[in-house]
């Protein structure tokens, strides 16, 4: 494998090590949140932020942190950065707080940021940190993003609140709940993981 | 020396808490005023366009529940809580017509599905329900409880015929509940929690300015008696 650049380090998350597809980790929002497209594009740029912020902050700061206590400082970390960026939004752009507002509370449980800066942020330097972030960010976005599309057309008959059907649809409401989260979500790993398989198998 | 390690990690991480916790602190002052400028906009944003039609100024006229507690007690004791809950800090927002009393707009609050519901309702002095309107409901399932913010929701909480665009009054209100606990309202589907916490707050609101109308009417009268021995003129009308 080549060495590390920037651009590297931001494209693996798209795909090849994609936070929902192969290292499954936030599935909990992924779940949650991927009722709309709306929500998931809020979210996933939420997220995004956060990653980039924690991954730069835990990289600057692996000088000083002791390994043994890392996971508690990771934590405070993510708390702090989840918080100060939801005070920031709901005092100073308003219009995009009251849209993501629900979101944001959230990301404190995303396990992408926790596993991002023990996995990578902990060992790497801050430039290469900060792109991990962001690529891991914009993978969960992309993911979510499919999800959410594929949930918010068939259960909702809409997408980007734009109505696709005429009144005659009756929208799959299980794909809006809960079980249809899941479905969707294992039904596109499983694409995933056979497209992947494929490509292994060509090359 | 184990020992030694323990309380160096300890103290380590309490300045590492402690410094998060400033960092917090001051983004937290520096923020304050404006979240709560935000805030504070929302609900006057939705007060005002739920508030029945009026010719004072129902924000500067605004008052605490507490002010008629002891005649509301009396009057409805089962519509209200016992006094000292927190309900009777919260605010009324009085429209005048001519002087005397054209209703109001409140907030009114019940816990949905993940959190709190807030609505503004809007009901005039013949009783009607004018006008409605989610403030808040954050906490619900996105995509699906968030719908009871919807007018397609909120216009069959309001309208007793939604076509006709008929207000439900306190008149009408004997089905006034979701299908599933036997009214005519039909819940957001798969979201009956959140419909019945929209529901449930607005008809609570709805009775207990039907009581607030009779004390306040009854105060207005008492006082217009007391003006007439003492031959004291009150200009604009009673406040």
């Amino acid at each position: 494998m080549s060495t590390p650049t920037f651009r590297s380090e931001l494209t693996r998350g798209f795909w090849r090590e994609n936070p929902i597809f192969v290292i499954v980790l936030g599935t909990c929002p992924t779940l949650a949140v991927s009722t709309s497209l709306q929500n998931a594009v809020g979210m996933g740029l939420a997220v995004t932020f956060v990653t980039a912020c924690s991954n730069a902050l835990v990289a600057m700061l692996r000088g000083i942190i002791p390994n043994k206590i890392r996971i508690p400082c990771f934590i405070v970390v993510a708390a702090t950065f989840v918080t100060i960026t939801d005070l920031f939004m709901h005092a100073f752009t308003f219009p995009l707080w009251q849209a993501l507002g629900i979101f944001i509370p959230l990301i404190v449980v995303n396990c992408i940021i926790l596993g991002r800066a023990e996995a990578y942020a902990y060992k790497n330097t801050v430039w290469h940190a900060t792109a991990d972030g962001i690529g891991m960010g914009l993978g969960f976005t992309l993911a979510l993003c499919a999800i959410a599309s594929i949930r918010e057309v068939l259960g909702n008959g809409t997408l980007w609140n734009v109505p696709l059907f005429g009144d005659g649809f009756q929208p799959i409401l299980i794909f809006i709940l809960a079980p249809g989260a899941f479905f969707v979500f294992g039904s596109l790993m499983a694409i995933s993981n056979w497209l992947k398989a494929r490509q292994g198998g060509a090359a | 020396m184990m020992k030694n390690e323990t309380v160096k990690f300890a103290v380590l991480l309490f300045l590492f808490a402690g410094l998060a916790g400033l960092a917090l602190g001051a983004t937290y002052q520096l923020t304050r005023e404006r979240i709560a400028a935000n805030d504070d906009g929302v609900r006057r944003t939705a007060l005002e366009a739920v508030l029945p039609v009026h010719d004072n100024n129902p924000f500067a006229e605004k008052f605490a529940w507490e002010k008629y507690r002891e005649a509301l007690l009396a009057a409805a004791p089962a519509e209200f809580p016992p006094a000292g809950d927190a309900f009777w800090q919260s605010e009324v927002f009085p429209a005048m017509q001519g002087g005397t009393w054209n209703g109001a707009a409140l907030q009114v609050e019940r816990i949905g599905y993940g959190g709190p519901v807030q609505t503004a309702i809007g009901v005039d002095g013949a009783g009607n329900l004018v006008n409605i309107r989610v403030v808040a409901c954050a906490q619900e399932t996105p995509g699906l409880g968030t719908k009871a913010a919807e007018r397609a929701f909120l216009d069959g909480v309001q309208y007793q015929d939604p076509a006709a665009r008929v207000c439900r009054s306190l008149a009408n209100t004997a089905n006034f509940s979701v299908n599933k606990d036997g009214g005519d309202i039909a819940a957001v589907t798969g979201a009956t929690i959140s419909s019945r916490a929209v529901i449930n707050a607005v008809a609570q609101g709805m009775r207990r300015l039907a009581a607030l109308q009779q004390v306040w009417l009854a105060a207005a009268a008492s006082a217009v008696a007391t003006d007439a021995k003492t031959g004291a003129t009150r200009p604009g009308g009673y406040r």
